[in-house]
C-alpha cells in the first residue's frame, strides 16, 4: 500500500506529540513551502534527503503518435527531483533467486 | 533553498510551537517517505506528487575504451512525478492555459489519476 498524507500526519502525531489537527497543518504547510519556493524558481535542497530542481524546457513541436497530427508545446519549466545519498541507491534485496540465477 | 531555510519558514508560521518541535517534524516527515520507499511502497501526496521506486534490472553493458563487458548491478532509484498542482505552479499562468489542462480543476482528484496512467 502507498504511503500517503494522512500516513505522514500520523507520524507527526505520534512522533512530535502535537494534536492530530495541528500535525496535519504541518504537514500540509511543510509541501506548501517547498510548493512556493519552487514556484518562485528557487530549486529546494534538502540534505541527506535530496534536491527538487527547476528544469526549463523548451518549446518545441511534437505530434501525436496515433494521429500524425503536429502541436506546438510551449516553453514550460517542470521539477525534477534528484535523490540524495541515502536515497540513491538502496541494495537490492537479494531473496528472489531468479534474479541469483542470471548472473 | 535549503533544509534549514525551509524549517526557519515553518518556525516563522508556527511561533506559538518550540522550534524544535518543527524540526523534529520535518525530520519525521522526510524519514516518513524515505523509510517507505526503502520498503519499495509509493508515496503519494496530493498537490505534490509521488514518489515511487524504479528498478533497473542488471544489464549488460561495455566500456567503449576498452571493450570490455560487464554487468551493471541491480539498482533502485527514487523517481518523483510532480503532481497537477505542483506542475501548474511552476509554470505559473502559462501551464494553466494550455490546452491539455483547461478542462480539468486544479484540484481535481481524477486529473492526477490521468496522469498516474501514462507510468
Amino acid at each position: 500500500m502507498a504511503l500517503v498524507k494522512n500516513d505522514l500526519i500520523n507520524a507527526v502525531k505520534e512522533r512530535c506529540y502535537v494534536t492530530e489537527p495541528l500535525a496535519r497543518n504541518l504537514v500540509e504547510s511543510f509541501f506548501e513551502v517547498i510548493k512556493s519556493s519552487l514556484e518562485e524558481g528557487d530549486s529546494v535542497k534538502l540534505m541527506g534527503f535530496g534536491n527538487f530542481i527547476i528544469r526549463k524546457k523548451e518549446a518545441r513541436i511534437a505530434r501525436n503518435p496515433k494521429t500524425g497530427e503536429e502541436a506546438l508545446v510551449e516553453a514550460r519549466q517542470v521539477v525534477a527531483f534528484k535523490p540524495g545519498k541515502n536515497l540513491k541507491t538502496k541494495p537490492v534485496k537479494e531473496e528472489d533467486p531468479k534474479k541469483e540465477s542470471n548472473s | 533553498m535549503t533544509k534549514s531555510e525551509l524549517i526557519s519558514k515553518l518556525q516563522m508560521q508556527y511561533k506559538r510551537l518550540p522550534g524544535e518541535v518543527v524540526e523534529k517534524c520535518v525530520d519525521v516527515i522526510l524519514e516518513g517517505i524515505a523509510s517507505a520507499l526503502d520498503d519499495h511502497r509509493r508515496v503519494e501526496v496530493r498537490g505534490f506528487g509521488n514518489f515511487s521506486i524504479r528498478e533497473w534490472q542488471p544489464r549488460f553493458a561495455r566500456n567503449p575504451e576498452t571493450g570490455e563487458t560487464w554487468r551493471t548491478p541491480p539498482v533502485n532509484a527514487v523517481y518523483f512525478r510532480p503532481g497537477k498542482e505542483l506542475k501548474m505552479r511552476v509554470n505559473g499562468r502559462g501551464y494553466a492555459e494550455s490546452k491539455f489542462n483547461n478542462h480539468t480543476s486544479e484540484h481535481s482528484d481524477h486529473s492526477e489519476h490521468i496522469e498516474c496512467r501514462e507510468e
